[in-house]
């Protein structure tokens, strides 16, 4: 049989039995959109972790006072042990590093005349907006200034400001941190969240003042970038042994954030593959109803094979034909699964869009690729009974 | 006890409206043996489904042991059926996946019998048709004749007022026809009211009435040179 | 027809088709075991979290130093403000009529040595009312001493872990360690009881809490825990501690207060969250074995009409032939289900048996959810075959 008169002869049969086929096509192409939109949604959620990660930027190396053996924020933490401005001073100076941010945070009220606002501040280098690609919307960021003794300046976030000053120009006014003034250099321009901290409420001010107005001796952490082109893991190391000379000992965690993203990502591998599995079931019920059918219609058309091989045709050409419809009936049962997707992400995307897509490269065709391996799977048994029959019995059979 | 007076019923086909029964009037008397005959189109089968309220007439009556049924609805119907009529089909309509017993007792669970008492029936009937030693064997098992007669013990075994043949030895053979035919006579001897429809004109002279369906109209018991004048009519 | 007799009609059907039915049963056990698995799952952590949270006892209030009053809300989880939350603080709230017992807690980071061994761990500072707070047990030696608060007596009680780093699992009592440049002496040990909701206690290091103020150069804490008498007005007492704290720091109002029950109630909250969803998305499964009954049906229909025909010309009226089917499927679908809940338990009852620790439990709920989404399936996707089946016509279906 020519290739296009066996695409035709399938076309036909399938079409034929139209109420069946459907429900047969229907209920596998759920089973093909749970699986599929389960894997997507694993994908996206790992990219929307991640890029709430990068949004930092990236080469960077994190260092945090205090060996991590179990899991913890140590910056929080006492310490005696600590990271100073001294040691953040030094690190900036290291071959390869392009910038360098301390990092040193708590709660405090931030107040402006009669306004007040008890909100997160932290305290940073000049560095920081450049480093964690935050975009000032009026004035300057903070300026380079000695790290042990900067002038007081404060960067306000946008909601903050919007607080405090409304639509009034915050630029050069003064502001009480604490029982501390500070001067307002620069607004930034919203960012959003992350992690579910709302970044435009902080209030921005030089470390060391952050460490007087909170008492404290260490910093939580200090931020390290890198150049381009650079090695992550020599310069890790570098860096890890030059501290470990400062201090007289490894009391420190030093991290790179890709060696955090991979953490991450083996976290998430496993929450995306528990949802494929969830719609694995799915899928599988519907690989059973495919088979179920194909195997009763089968069954049913044992006079129409008696008359196809009584006619001549060979065994090979009957499997392929039949195997054909089952593959036919799987992918349009897959295209109908991408096509139910496309609605609800459709419906989605108007109604929440800040949600990141189902629809990836990769989601599609597991779908498709599902589908066709599910389809050939479901109709060799049937396809091969069907033709092992003797043409005499498969006539008489009705 | 049957009465039929005024009866009429039209098919649609596509647009067009067929005048299937035509003014049927027709009494039928308790232990009545009647042969119902005419070329096919006739209308005699749309007479049997009336007969037999698996079809509603659209104008007359159709009176069934004194009950109106031309009044009745669907459920109505049905029920009556079961009580009331007994059927006899060309092609038997056993159902293959149970045993003859089973098959007779049909009727008596659908009307909510006990089982004990289901079990004496059955037995009852099966003995009256010849076939209390393959009660419990399936249809594959059977032969055409022995099809026929579980048939006929399921029609019976609700004591019908009517039993209802339509063509009940088209799918036999000489031998066993006649013999199904034998019984259903002997049946009728014993006071069980038969209308039996076919195609076969020495069959149908047996029965004791005769009715001449042609073009949906009825005729009864005419001489043989009367009937040839109706058919060159309706033939113009 | 009676209902025993519907009962008995089917299942003549389901023998004479005994793989079809086979293959449909599947289905829907699959589908129901697996709801019931995964809501377990979801369920067996969410009582994790509870016993946990019980654990700690009921009446308890965390004071944090700092206050946010952004927009988004939320909780100030720096532990840093510019004005310190001390032991004096801690003592004044302790003054309160209601309040049972008061744990103020320094944490911080400290490098442990005894002799050649070192370890980093976490160090705590706080009184006797600690480990009764954390319901945490002790395996050998005393607990803290009661005047920690007032007293830095060099005394220290170890985790199990840093029991076996430090001493090789000995018995510590009475030995010294050094802390950054301190010696304690070890007074006792943790019994094992590994991770309390992040903290790991095996790890830990626990110290008098003017102690651990000398260790680290501070007087200021990271937290209060507050024990409560049993009150009827749980928000007056959060009131009181709000002025109290409020006149010691100058009129302002820089600590927050949450209640266990909130932090408890939110944990409780994303779990039954994510048990329904998962749960929902398993049920997806018994949808599609729901069509594949429609489809059954219809075949099944289909393939019998000669024999509605029959049972309609035998007295069946349009409600029975359509009930006769309904119930098929119901019938199958039950027990299948049946066979899905039993299967669900036995796994359920091989993971205890494998992993005891983790106690999963297939609340009662989750089953009769599972049991009723496959009947109302069952009724949904065989309402059409049902129907198809009642105006089969007789007259039609019996000719030759």
């Amino acid at each position: 049989m020519k290739l296009t008169d066996g695409l035709r002869w399938i076309n036909r049969a399938v079409l034929s039995q139209r109420q069946r086929n459907l429900l047969t096509i229907l209920g596998f192409a759920i089973g093909v959109s749970a699986v599929t939109i389960l894997a997507a949604m694993g994908d996206s959620l790992k990219q929307f972790v991640l890029n709430e990660f990068t949004q930092f930027g990236s080469n960077i190396i994190a260092i945090t006072p205090g060996k991590t053996e179990t899991m913890g924020n140590t910056g929080i933490l006492r310490t005696n042990r600590g990271l100073s401005l001294y040691d953040a001073e030094y690190l900036a100076n290291l071959p390869h590093i392009k910038a360098m941010v301390p990092v040193v945070a708590g709660t405090a009220v931030v107040k402006f005349r009669s306004l007040s606002r008890a909100t997160d501040v932290v305290g940073v280098g000049h560095h920081a907006a450049e480093a964690w690609n935050m975009q000032i919307a009026q004035g300057r960021f903070l300026p380079k200034d000695d790290l042990l003794q900067p002038r007081s300046f404060a960067v306000l976030g946008s909601k903050l400001k919007a607080a405090l000053f409304s639509n009034k120009n915050a630029l050069g006014q003064q502001i009480h941190i604490g029982s501390s003034r500070f001067r307002v250099v620069g607004v930034f321009a919203s960012k959003g969240q992350f992690l579910g901290m709302d970044l435009d409420e902080i209030a921005y001010i030089p470390a060391a003042k952050a460490l007087e107005l909170f008492n404290r001796d260490s910093l939580m952490e200090i931020d390290l970038m890198y150049r381009a082109n650079v090695d992550v893991d020599t310069l890790l190391t570098s860096v890890k042994n030059r501290l470990i000379n400062r201090h007289g000992a490894e009391d420190f965690t030093i991290v790179s954030q890709d060696q955090m993203l991979e953490s991450l990502d083996d976290i998430l591998n496993v929450v995306r593959f528990a949802g494929i599995a969830i719609g694995a079931i799915s899928l599988l019920v519907g690989s059973v109803g495919i088979y179920t059918i194909l195997t009763i219609t089968l069954s049913q058309r044992k006079g129409e094979v008696g008359l196809l091989r009584a006619l001549g045709m060979q065994q090979r050409l009957l499997i392929s034909l039949f195997l054909g419809e089952a593959v036919f009936m799987a992918i349009l049962g897959g295209m109908a699964g991408l096509l139910l997707l496309a609605c609800i992400q459709l419906a989605l995307s108007l109604a929440l869009p800040q949600l990141p897509l189902l629809f990836t490269f990769a989601s599609v065709s597991l779908g498709l690729g599902v589908s066709i391996v599910v389809g050939l799977l479901a109709g060799a048994t049937p396809a091969y009974q069907a033709s092992r029959l003797p043409p005499i019995e498969a006539l008489r059979a009705e | 006890m049957i009465k039929l007076a005024g009866v009429n019923k039209w098919y649609q086909s596509g647009s067009e409206s067929l005048h299937v029964l035509k003014d049927i009037d027709l009494n039928i008397a308790q232990g009545d043996y009647l042969s119902v005959m005419g070329p096919s189109g006739s209308g005699k089968s749309t007479l049997l489904n009336m007969l037999g309220l698996l079809d509603v007439i659209d104008k007359g009556e159709y009176w069934l042991a004194q009950q109106p049924t031309h009044q009745l609805n669907e459920e109505q119907r049905a029920s009556l059926r079961g009580k009331k009529i007994g059927f006899i089909f060309q092609s038997f309509q056993l159902i293959n996946r149970l045993s003859a017993a089973e098959n007779v007792a049909l009727p008596l669970v659908l009307a909510e019998i006990a089982p004990a008492k289901r079990k004496q029936m059955v037995e009852q009937v099966l003995q009256q048709v010849g076939l209390t030693d393959r009660a419990q064997h399936l249809p594959a098992q059977l032969s055409g004749g022995q099809l026929q007669r579980v048939a006929i013990a399921r029609a019976i075994v609700m004591q019908p007022e009517l039993i209802l043949a339509d063509e009940p030895t088209g799918n036999l053979d000489q031998h066993s026809g006649l013999e199904i035919i034998e019984l259903l006579e002997s049946l009728n001897l014993k006071g069980l009211t038969l209308v039996l429809v076919t195609h076969d004109t020495q069959m149908g002279q047996r029965a004791r009435r005769k009715i001449k369906m042609i073009d949906g109209v009825l005729s009864e018991g005419v001489t043989e040179q009367a009937n040839q004048q109706i058919l060159q009519v309706s033939e113009q | 027809m009676k209902s025993v007799d519907v009962l008995y009609f089917n299942l003549q059907v389901f023998t004479r088709h005994r793989w079809r039915t086979g293959m449909l049963a599947f289905c829907v056990a699959l589908g129901v075991a697996s709801v019931v698995l995964l809501t377990s799952l979801g369920e067996s952590a969410r009582r994790y979290v509870q016993r946990e949270f019980a654990l700690l006892g009921n009446d308890l209030l965390i004071v944090l130093p700092g206050k946010k009053q952004t927009s988004g809300g939320g909780v100030p989880i720096y532990g840093t403000s510019p004005r310190d939350l001390t032991l004096a603080d801690a003592e004044h709230i302790s003054r309160l009529a209601a309040v049972k017992s008061v744990a103020p807690i320094i944490a911080g980071n400290g490098a442990v040595s005894y002799k050649s061994r070192n370890r980093d761990v976490i160090v705590i500072g706080s009184t006797s009312g600690f480990l009764q707070a954390r319901n945490l047990s002790l395996a050998m030696g005393s607990g803290l001493p009661d005047d920690s608060a007032e007293i830095a007596r060099p005394v220290a009680i170890i985790g199990s872990k840093l029991q076996n780093e430090l001493f090789s699992g000995q018995n510590p009592l009475g030995k010294m360690l050094t802390v950054d440049d301190y010696r304690y002496q070890v007074i006792g040990v943790l019994a094992e009881r590994g991770e309390s909701l992040g903290l790991d206690m095996r790890d830990m290091l626990i110290l008098p809490v003017r102690s651990a103020e000398a260790l680290f150069n501070s007087p200021a804490l990271f937290r209060i825990l507050i024990e409560l008498h049993a009150v009827s007005d749980r928000q007056s007492v959060i009131e009181q501690i709000y002025q109290i704290v409020k006149q010691r720091h100058q009129n302002e109002e820089d600590i927050t207060i949450i209640t266990q029950q909130t932090v408890m109630q939110a944990f409780n909250n994303i779990l039954v969250t994510l048990t329904a969803i998962i749960g929902l998305l398993a049920a997806i499964s018994l949808v599609v074995a729901g069509i594949l009954i429609m489809n059954l049906s219809l075949i099944s229909v289909q393939q019998r009409r000669p024999e509605i025909g029959l049972l309609k010309a035998l007295g069946a009226s349009h409600k029975l032939i359509q009930q006769i089917f309904v119930w098929e499927s119901l019938m199958l679908v039950i027990v299948a289900s049946v066979i899905g809940l039993l299967c669900a338990q036995l796994i359920i009852f091989a993971a205890n048996q494998w992993l005891p620790i983790l106690q999963f439990v297939a609340p009662i709920w989750s089953h009769a959810v599972a049991l009723g989404v496959a009947m109302l399936t069952a009724l949904v996707f065989s309402w059409l075959p049902a129907k198809q089946a009642a105006i089969v016509s007789p007259v039609e279906v019996l000719r030759g």
